[in-house]
């Protein structure tokens, strides 16, 4: 027996099968390397209204957004709650919020919602997440920013199948530092990964760390090949209003004309730029907000500056997301990722500190006062909390009527651009496409072959490949119920019923592809339309476990707003009749 | 609305420049045009020689002052600028408590001083702001330059060592900088400040039969302000004055009779500011010498100010009806 022989055959197999095995694992990473599943950017701003941005109509300067709708679509029917963690709930699992935990805002849910399944006030862990199912088709899945689908360690991101996830669980709080929101949540709560924080980064700013850390993340898992999925939700700008000291005076002026003259002004370039038809009128101004030129000079300026700081927010906002875009491009992942970016409402007209203003003699309204500077001279500074109310609220949602918590379409439709590097008909502005948060889930389980069943939006992939104009081209329905307010859209029509005082306690019917503003109720003109999408609201409903709230916001609003006039059209003040002696 | 104009009185009543070297803090903070500030001032102190205020003790002194200054600002726009137009007047009596090395008798003056009267400017950093300006307004780095006469209008007997005119003219020229290093947030203010002035003098033509010339007076101010609160304010003060040798003449020979030394007199002190309401605001200031030297004599002077500020405003006035 040749010993040397039987040695080297031995050593032969081995190096054989070391070769082998070496060539398997070769094939996995060139497979891995090989994965040309996009990756998606997800980015949620946070109370932002409709027209805010440029290339949705806005004078804040917002170059980068606009970019990107320059190069990307742009979609004005798009859809979304009329809060913010009813919208996040819908986004992350693709099913209605009344399903899935949020069926109320944890912070509102009504007597009779309390301890019902769908109620509960945080996202359900019955339900599949998106980040869940991406993961489990090999994505890396990322998420920086606010969070708001619950506090315990069974609800965090890390718990929702985030890989690594640095985020703020409350509904707001400071831009700065860890004061709350309010006298219920005094302090706000952080967590990175499965970590609670008691202290966060040096040099905090909300938008600056939530970019920083998705950044970090991406290039942290970057090299294993895999694509991923980053979730940017933005507490920007929801109230309180706060900037950078640099930022704080970069639009000082520029507001001065005030409310009404801006929004006329913003419709009109909403028109230029297509985003919205030309037949849209502006909702007259809401009742209790006064004609800004009626007001004193120096109440002027203190309104203006309102205005001001929120712009300087959003554009920060605008500026982050193009770092986030040159860091996508420096690092040459930028052209297989598909960017989307949206609001997770209408904008907020509520004003906490006038709020608490009126109700001087509450522990809760001291609590502001304790905790933040609240006067004119401050605005805008980390230490200050002002928000910027119902009068410019109702700017941002041009030329919607109402804001954020509202059934009318200020509260409920969003701007959205989808951005890719490969996408044809760059710059479009898609105004047939009757979109749902609940339908982005889909979509991307769909791009990344992940698995998506159980959801209930509907795929844009159609419509992002060209091959159709509108993924409810069927006449499907659009539908939602928030805080007691109602709607179902089909096609051009809405039928929405909103509580007084802000509606009127009973059906409206509108044509919103042609009347936005919904300044035209057609419930006298089409009423086998209105039935028609009311039985549509009706099956909705039940489909999926609505129980409207027994109390709700809206309760009393009517003997605390000013009493409503009879007719609400600004060509027609009422008051008194005009003196003859005189205007002749 | 009513807070958004408060904050414009807050501003207001911060004080009023004073007759002599010591202006005090805050004085040239910015104000909206057509502001009309109207303030008097109490001076306690004592003094060795030659201290400003007091233009004429000769020889050393103690002295026990009842006197005041009234002062009106207003503010007012000027190609693009506001000017602060400004007029003063002492009055009051002084007694002394020591005799003069001159022999005199009188130890008591009683009066009214010389009239100033003059305007600063901001050249640099402020623009003219109405109300609705001054809001908004946030503080940076201003430059602003003032010059201020003073008239021989007040009180003066030639063969009295001690009174409250000085029979002379005199001119200042004062560049008052202002650097906001905190927020321009009513309770985070922090400034610096540094006045830099220079005073002329013209001779005073009889005393005691003799003629005063008089050097030129330097001075440097300089105040580290903070807000306490938002209404309330305490400022480290710092002046240092050089220069002011005099020589004395006799009218009738042509002959120098004496000379008194330059002042060169390091003064420190502090000042408390508290805004009592939209229009009511006063100061306490006290500054001592710590080191030098006044007129030959070791430097041996003290202030203590307190200052009464009445400020109003048509637009703001008008909101209070409500």
């Amino acid at each position: 027996m040749n010993f040397e022989l039987l040695v080297s055959k031995e050593a032969f197999i081995k190096r054989l099968l070391l070769a082998v095995f070496i060539c398997v694992i070769g094939l996995a990473q060139f497979a891995i390397a090989q994965d040309k599943r996009p990756n998606f950017v997800v980015i949620v701003a946070d109370d932002l209204g409709f027209s805010d941005i440029g290339a949705f109509g806005g004078e804040i300067r917002t170059p980068n957004l606009n970019r990107l709708a320059k190069e990307g679509h742009r979609y004005t029917e798009f859809y979304v709650g009329a809060t913010c963690s009813p919208t996040r709930a819908m986004l992350l699992t693709g099913i209605d919020n009344h399903r899935v935990g949020l069926g109320n805002m944890y912070e509102q849910t009504a007597p009779n919602q309390l301890d019902l399944e769908g109620y509960e006030g945080v996202l359900s862990t019955r339900v599949p997440t998106l980040p869940e199912r991406l993961k489990a088709a090999g994505y890396r899945t990322y998420m920086a920013g606010k969070w708001h689908l619950g506090h315990s360690p069974r609800h965090i991101p890390a718990a929702r199948g985030f890989d690594r996830s640095f985020s703020l669980l409350n509904a707001a709080g400071s831009h700065f530092d860890l004061t709350g929101a309010n006298e219920v949540s005094p302090k706000s709560e952080f967590v990175e990964n499965t970590k609670y924080l008691r202290r966060l980064p040096r040099g905090y700013y909300s938008s600056l760390t939530f970019t920083d850390k998705l950044e970090g993340y991406i290039e942290e898992g970057r090299k294993n090949g895999k694509p991923f999925f980053a979730y940017l939700s933005f507490q920007a700008p929801h109230d309180p209003l706060q900037v950078p000291k640099k930022w704080l005076w970069r639009y000082k002026g520029k507001y001065d004309m005030g409310w009404d003259k801006l929004r006329q002004q913003r419709l009109a370039r909403q028109k230029r730029l297509g985003v919205v038809p030309r037949t849209a009128k502006l909702p007259p101004r809401l009742w209790y907000i006064p004609e800004f030129d009626d007001l004193l000079g120096a109440a002027q300026v203190q309104q203006a500056r309102r205005m001001e700081v929120y712009a300087a927010m959003v554009e920060y906002l605008d500026f982050q997301v193009g770092e986030l875009m040159k860091y996508l491009e420096k690092s040459g992942q930028a052209d297989n990722t598909i960017v989307l970016f949206f609001s997770d409402n209408g904008p907020e007209g509520n004003d906490p500190i006038q709020n608490a203003k009126n109700r001087p003699a509450l522990s809760s309204s001291a609590w502001y006062p304790n905790n933040y500077r609240v006067d004119f001279s401050s605005y805008g500074r980390s230490y200050s909390y002002m928000a910027y109310g119902a009068p410019w609220a109702q700017v941002s949602a041009t030329p919607f009527k109402a804001y954020k918590g509202s059934g009318y379409e200020g509260g409920i439709r969003s701007p959205l651009i989808v951005w890719h590097k490969g996408i044809g008909d760059k710059g479009k502005v898609n105004r047939s496409a009757l979109m749902h948060v609940k339908d982005i889930a889909p979509t991307l389980t769909r791009l990344a072959g992940a698995n998506s069943k159980g959801m209930q939006g509907r795929s844009w992939v159609p419509l992002l490949q060209g091959k159709s104009s509108n993924p409810r081209s069927d006449g499907g329905i659009i539908a939602g119920q928030f805080f007691g307010a109602q709607y179902a859209r089909s096609g051009r029509y809405k039928v929405v019923w909103m509580p007084k005082p802000f509606g009127y306690d009973r059906w409206e019917l509108f044509d919103v592809s042609r009347d936005p503003g919904e300044t035209r109720d057609l419930s006298a003109s089409q009423p086998g339309r209105r039935a028609a999408l009311i039985n549509a609201y009706k099956k909705y409903a039940r489909a999926n476990n609505i129980v409207r709230p027994n109390r709700s916001f809206y309760d009393g609003l009517e003997q605390i707003l000013p009493p409503r006039p009879p007719v609400d059209d600004d060509r027609y003040p009422r008051g008194q009749e005009p003196n003859y002696a005189i205007t002749e | 609305m009513k807070k958004a104009l408060c904050i414009a009185a807050l501003c207001l009543s911060g004080g009023t420049p004073a007759v002599a070297e010591f202006d005090g803090p805050r004085v040239y903070w910015p104000i909206p045009k057509n502001t009309n500030i109207i303030s008097f001032s109490r001076f306690d102190g004592r003094a060795n020689l030659k201290f400003p205020v007091f233009d004429n003790y000769r020889g050393t002194l103690d002295v026990a002052p009842d006197f005041w200054v009234g002062t009106y600002v207003r503010s007012q726009p000027l190609f693009g600028r506001t000017i602060l137009w400004q007029a003063s007047l002492p009055f009051g009596s002084l007694d002394t408590d020591s005799s003069l090395p001159l022999g005199a008798t009188n130890t008591f003056a009683d009066g009214i001083g010389d009239l100033t009267f003059g305007a600063a400017v901001n050249v640099a950093g402020v623009p003219e702001l109405a109300v609705r300006d001054f809001l908004r307004w946030e503080e940076t780095l201003s430059v602003n330059i003032g010059l201020h006469f003073s008239a021989p209008t007040g009180t003066y007997d030639a063969n009295e060592a001690l009174n409250l005119g000085s029979n002379r003219w005199s001119a200042r020229l004062s560049a008052p900088i202002l650097w906001n290093i905190g927020d321009w947030v009513p309770g985070r203010r922090t400034t610096f400040e540094v006045m830099p002035a220079v005073r002329w003098f013209g001779d005073n033509d009889n005393s005691f039969g003799d003629t005063i010339e008089q050097d030129p007076l330097y001075s440097v101010e300089a105040h580290l302000t903070r807000d306490i609160t938002k209404n309330a304010f305490a400022s480290l003060d710092w002046t240092y004055l050089n220069g002011g040798a005099q020589t004395f003449v006799s009218n009738s020979t042509g002959l120098t009779t004496g000379t008194s030394d330059e002042i060169d007199a390091h003064f420190l002190g502090f000042t408390f500011g508290y805004q009592v309401n939209d229009n009511a605001s006063f100061q306490l200031s006290h500054m001592q010498a710590v080191s030098g030297d006044i007129g030959g004599f070791d430097a041996d002077a003290a202030v203590t100010k307190l200052q009464f500020v009445w400020s109003w405003h048509d637009v703001l006035e008008r909101r209070s009806d409500f």
